[in-house]
């Protein structure tokens, strides 16, 4: 579904991310983990064209993407939930829910809507409200909906579980599992490396631009090295399995 | 009754100002360019209005006809004037437009000469009395016309999904193009809008005064700017609200303070006063 082929890309003479190699598979959903400046975000933003490339490519579906427009790229079918979410605030939740569609037939945009609404109800309840004067939780529903009408097969979601509550980030999440069942392509960016690991099929661990580590999520848990240099967890219960505690990487 | 008429002037005159501010006020929330040449294209509808009226005998078809040729010339001075130097500091595209306000006013007097040109036969002049006042049609044009105006295009802008588009990409231009909206047709129509409505108050004022001079730009794009800083720099609300208290202070003014201050120099007193009090402009956030 999605090749990254020795992809260098940053921000003017700034460079993010130093030769990554990524493949992510039809209804796979790959994790993106690492620390702040690690380059996840950039490579992200670069997928979806709003990163400039230095060296590399990127191949959708077959085709070389690389030096396609953002507009091009939502039109054949990567969708994005950007960090912060970056949603329209001073227009209504059906506004940027429309926004999302834009690329689609009005037709397609008003059942797109009504699907979004079954899946978080509670935007249904706020159509006509202003997405600035929505609560943080409801702010990511809103993103994830958004970027669902556009209809995408490949989603792109940078830190969906940032500044929200506990009990939000578990509905997020059950939404992409959600989403996973029904063969949705994901690509995650995450600090929660807990939540990532619970739901990703593959991860890939970059430090300084680079890749350093990619693997499954039980490969990972099974590397102690892995676990201490870069996920920054430990075997806190004695079985195993991830301790509770702290699970960000900082 | 004194204070209905200056009232009625006033609404008269903020309506007047609002068509040509919210002009200038869509084109700063898009690009963040304080588009000086607006004035110019303020006055150069002015001039096809009463070029066209006078020519074909009909003032509804020398509106639409005057205001659609101004917004054209709108998308080409962003064409050629503002998009090669997008890339550069704010200040550039400032100076770029008042040299093209300035170039435009000289292009007028060339052409057309110094002198005022008039109506041959000037439209809507026509009095008639209404609740103890005598009031001139070209007056009940204005405000109904800018009002039907203002409103449909407040409408479209809420209820079509250009509309939408056009206020996603002021909010986020970037966000708003991964989306599937061509920012570039966003910014055309917008220069098409707001040239549009320039020539629009143009025509109006044109009607009012039977009069259209080269600099007949000039005190309304101090005005307009002064309104659009008092309305919160890019807020439309905001900008209709400051053009309409404007025009009534204005008025107002003109009857109690006149002696000491002339109707300009009563509306830049006005933002000066306001400004020390809410420097973000009435509407604007902090």
């Amino acid at each position: 579904m999605l090749r990254i082929d020795a992809l260098s890309c940053g921000y003017g003479d700034m460079r993010a991310v130093h030769d990554l190699d990524l493949s992510v598979a039809r209804g796979e959903v790959h994790a993106l983990l690492g620390a702040n400046g690690a380059g996840k975000s950039s490579t992200l933003m670069c997928v979806a064209g709003h990163v400039e490339i230095h060296a590399g490519g990127i191949h959708y579906k077959g085709v070389d993407v690389s030096s396609a427009s953002p507009m091009a790229r939502v039109k054949a079918g990567i969708g994005l939930v950007p960090e912060g979410r970056r949603l329209f605030s001073d227009l209504s939740v059906k506004e940027n829910l429309i926004v999302g569609g834009y690329c689609r037939k009005k037709t397609a945009t008003a059942a797109g809507i009504e699907e979004v609404v079954a899946i978080f109800p509670r935007l249904g309840e706020r159509l006509r409200q202003r997405a600035g004067s929505l609560s943080g939780g409801e702010q990511q529903m809103l993103a994830i909906g958004r970027a669902l009408l556009s209809q995408p097969e490949l989603l792109l979601i940078d830190e969906l579980s940032l500044g929200l509550m506990p009990k939000v980030i578990d509905s997020c999440y059950q939404v992409l599992s959600d989403l996973k069942s029904r063969g949705m392509t994901i690509v995650l960016v995450e600090q929660s490396t807990r939540r990532a690991l619970a739901i990703a099929d593959r991860i890939t661990v970059l430090e300084s631009g680079r890749c350093v580590w990619r693997g499954t999520p039980i490969e990972a848990e099974a590397s102690q090295e892995m676990i201490e240099a870069f996920l920054g967890l430990a075997r806190g219960d004695g079985q195993g399995g991830l301790s509770d505690g702290d699970r960000r990487i900082e | 009754m004194l204070f209905l008429e200056l009232f009625a002037q006033g609404l008269i005159y903020g309506c007047m100002y609002a068509t040509i501010a919210v002009g200038l006020t869509l084109v700063y929330s898009l690009l963040r360019i304080l588009h000086v040449a607006h004035a110019g294209l303020f006055a150069l509808g002015g001039y096809l209005g009463l070029l066209l009226t006078n020519a074909t005998g009909s003032l509804i078809l020398a509106l639409p006809l005057a205001a659609a040729a101004v917004g054209v010339v709108g998308m080409a001075i962003y064409r050629f004037c503002y998009e090669p130097i997008l890339h550069r500091p704010p200040y550039v595209a400032l100076i770029a437009s008042i040299g093209l306000f300035i170039a435009l006013e000289e292009i007028f007097r060339l052409i057309f000469g110094p002198y005022g040109l008039t109506y041959a036969q000037a439209p809507l002049q026509e009095t008639f009395a209404m609740g103890g006042m005598t009031i001139r049609r070209v007056e009940i044009v204005i405000v109904v016309g800018s009002v039907l105006i203002l409103g449909i295009l407040s409408w479209l802008s809420r209820h079509t999904r250009l509309g939408v588009a056009w206020r996603a990409t002021v909010d986020d231009p970037q966000m708003a193009a991964s989306f599937g909206i061509s920012v570039l047709k966003v910014r055309y129509l917008n220069f098409f809008i707001g040239s549009a409505l320039a020539a629009v108050a143009g025509v109006f004022i044109s009607l009012l005064s039977n009069l259209v001079e080269p600099t007949m730009g000039g005190v309304p794009s101090y005005k307009a700017l002064a309104i659009i800083v008092l309305g919160g720099l890019g807020n439309v609300t905001g900008t209709l609200c400051a053009s309409l208290l404007l025009g009534v202070t204005e008025a107002f003014g003109t009857i109690y303070i006149g002696n000491f201050m002339d109707r300009d120099a009563i509306a830049f007193a006005f933002m000066i006063v306001v400004l020390m009090v809410r420097p973000q402009g009435l509407f604007g956030g902090r």
